[in-house]
């Protein structure tokens, strides 16, 4: 059993040194090339002086290179922290400053983007290419540095409770909190889901995720754990199902795992029918609540696949699964988040954190193996969500995961929804409150509430309404702009309304269910 | 808008990025859009983005296209969406 990520890499180039680990676009590499390129990324973040504990930030788009660099920083012992390459540059910049960045990994012009506070933050930089000026001047490296480089393995020092990776999620206060995942906590989901999915050197797995959502995970590290080959989707090709059903064709994908409005799309769009998918034997799927009425057009189109629905908050990795083995006939009933996965146990509890018995609503809880570390810098946080507790004889920590479930007969659950604010768009995680502080930070805006529109396709789409202070004056345009510059582009609102006022509860909160079921209020003239 | 359905290249060219400017490129302004712009690749239409892409330009044009023109060939530029619109209103 390997004990870090980056082991299972070196074990693929030893056992299947000639077979293709990732393929991206028309890049193919071996595992061998993959493992040497990654060495010699490891020496260049050794020799400038990055060691283990230290954080190495990625700002870029997913590549072969991309691979290659994140299993170098692994390497060293330190951890990746994945930024999502469309994030404005505002707040890439936060998380850059968040967790202390030692190194940057990036091109020359997100490196001219960023708005650091703390210009000595960085101790190197990494340019995969671009800013030719930067490294004339020294202050950044490229890549022709790495190639230099020899490409031997490096000592690899650390332990398996070491950071692999942190995971900028939204938070509700208005900044993403760091999910920190250790190498531990990975491996015991790869391993199970690599055994459970019987991951074998013949597979094609697809990566459909981006670096910093957590579904890539298992595309990585799953493909490297069992020597299968990587095969990363060009996100503009996943913008139209046609091409993207003719790519799983044509790259001879086994086994797909992606947020169910991709598959969504792909069952109303992709023309299936057209298509010989007959290499596709599971699909995966995870993120969000996937309609029932287009898995089951799914299965009829593609039948020779086992489909499974995969559950679990960034914070716990997967920590339940369910096989589909038949699809409820009624299309309002939900797909059950299954049962736990090996290592973890997850259980209803109510207010008082006493188990509910099944068929009762409760709040679902995990504990095992797959936890997060907590939330990097947030002490507080952390505590709001792992807690020691105490359960007959037991008494161990679990991961509060905010969502409302009801254990079935057959002993699987039942997703019913959230306790909060928090919503799923594009299987993205968003806290409504993030946005509304974004939008409160805005000097026109007296009052600011973000609501879920409802969207076959999509999950939600976001609506904001405003309230602008008087003699103010912003655009929708304007709020969205300023939206755009501080969030990532999936949670800036779709609608931005302006109205006099917001509808009220009784108590004098502002009534999102009002504003959830339609114009009531009307907007501003 | 409505377009005239003897729409000159050029004019159809002006409709689309005057759509696109001000519905994807609003917090943008000082970028330029040309007929070879690669607006997918270059991440300034997204999934959602593409179908109001499609919405406008069957709106505008007065046309309905086709499942399977719903291709990345078809969208990669101002131009590619252009030859699309004027094949099918022909």
């Amino acid at each position: 059993m390997a004990r870090f990520l980056d082991e299972l890499l070196t074990n693929a180039a030893s056992r299947f040194p000639d077979r293709p680990a990732v393929r991206f676009r028309a890049t193919e590499l071996t595992y061998l090339e993959l493992e040497q390129l990654s060495n010699q990324v490891a020496h260049t973040l050794i020799g400038h002086g990055v060691k283990r504990g230290d954080r190495v930030a990625l700002y870029l788009d997913k590549s072969a290179l991309s691979i290659a660099v994140l299993y170098g920083v692994l390497k060293i012992g330190a951890a990746y922290v994945p930024i999502d390459p469309l994030a404005p540059p505002r707040r890439a910049s936060y998380i850059l400053e968040n967790c202390a960045t030692k190194a940057l990994i990036t091109t020359g012009a997100k490196l001219q983007s960023l708005e650091l506070r703390d210009q000595g933050l960085l101790k190197v930089t990494l340019l995969i290419e671009g800013g030719k000026e930067d490294v004339q001047t020294g202050r950044a490296l490229e890549w022709a540095d790495v190639q230099w480089e020899a490409d031997t393995p490096v000592p690899r020092p650390g332990e398996a409770e070491d950071q692999a990776y942190i995971l900028y999620t939204s938070g509700s206060t208005g900044f993403p909190k760091g999910v920190m995942i250790s190498h531990r906590a990975a491996l015991s989901f790869v391993d199970w889901a690599a055994e459970r999915f019987g991951l074998t050197c013949q597979d094609r797995l697809s990566n459909h995720a981006p670096l910093h959502f957590d579904l890539s995970i298992f595309d990585i590290f799953g493909a490297a754990s069992a020597g299968a080959c990587l095969i990363i989707v060009p996100p503009e090709i996943s913008l139209f199902p046609i091409d993207l059903a003719q790519f799983i064709e044509q790259e001879r994908i086994t086994v797909w795992y992606s947020v169910p409005s991709v598959l969504t799309r792909l069952v109303l769009h992709g023309l299936l029918g057209n298509r010989n998918l007959h290499f596709l034997r599971a699909v995966l799927f995870a993120g969000e609540v996937f309609p029932v009425k287009f898995l089951r057009q799914l299965i009829s189109l593609v039948p020779g696949a086992d489909y499974y629905n995969l559950y679990g908050p960034t914070e716990t990795n997967v920590c339940t699964y369910y096989p589909v083995d038949r699809v409820p006939e009624d299309d309002c009933a939900t797909l059950p988040i299954g049962k736990a996965c090996a290592g973890c146990e997850v259980v209803a509890l109510d207010a008082e954190r006493k188990p509910v018995p099944p068929g009762e609503e409760g709040e679902l809880y995990v504990r095992g193996g797959t936890l997060m570390s907590g939330y990097w810098g947030m002490p507080e946080k952390t505590r709001e969500v792992l807690n020691r507790i105490e359960l007959g004889e037991n008494t161990d920590v679990y991961y509060r995961t905010g969502d409302l479930v009801r254990e079935q007969e057959d002993g699987s659950y039942a997703f019913l929804g959230r306790r909060d604010d928090m919503i799923k768009s594009r299987g993205y995680r968003i806290e409504l409150g993030e946005i509304e502080s974004i939008l409160y930070s805005h000097p026109a805006v007296e009052f600011a509430a973000a609501v879920p529109v409802p969207d076959e396709q999509f999950g939600n789409l976001i609506k904001a309404v405003v309230v602008l202070k008087k003699s103010s004056e912003a655009s929708e345009g304007e709020l969205k702009t300023h939206c755009l510059a501080r969030l990532p582009r999936y949670m800036v609102p779709d609608v931005i309304e302006t109205r006099d006022v917001l509808p009220r509860t009784s108590s004098g909160k502002i009534d999102k269910r009002q504003l959830i079921a339609g114009p009531a209020g009307g907007p501003r003239n | 808008m409505t377009i005239s359905p003897r729409s000159e290249p050029a004019a159809v060219d002006e409709a689309l990025i005057g759509f696109i400017q001000k519905q994807f490129l609003y917090d943008r302004p000082g970028v330029q859009l040309s007929p070879d712009t690669r607006v997918i690749e270059d991440g300034i239409v997204d999934s959602v983005g593409i179908l109001q892409l499609v919405g406008f330009i069957e709106k505008a044009f007065e046309i309905s296209l086709r499942p399977d023109d719903l291709v990345l060939k078809n969208f990669e530029t101002v131009a590619a969406i252009r030859t699309l619109v004027l094949a099918r209103m022909a």
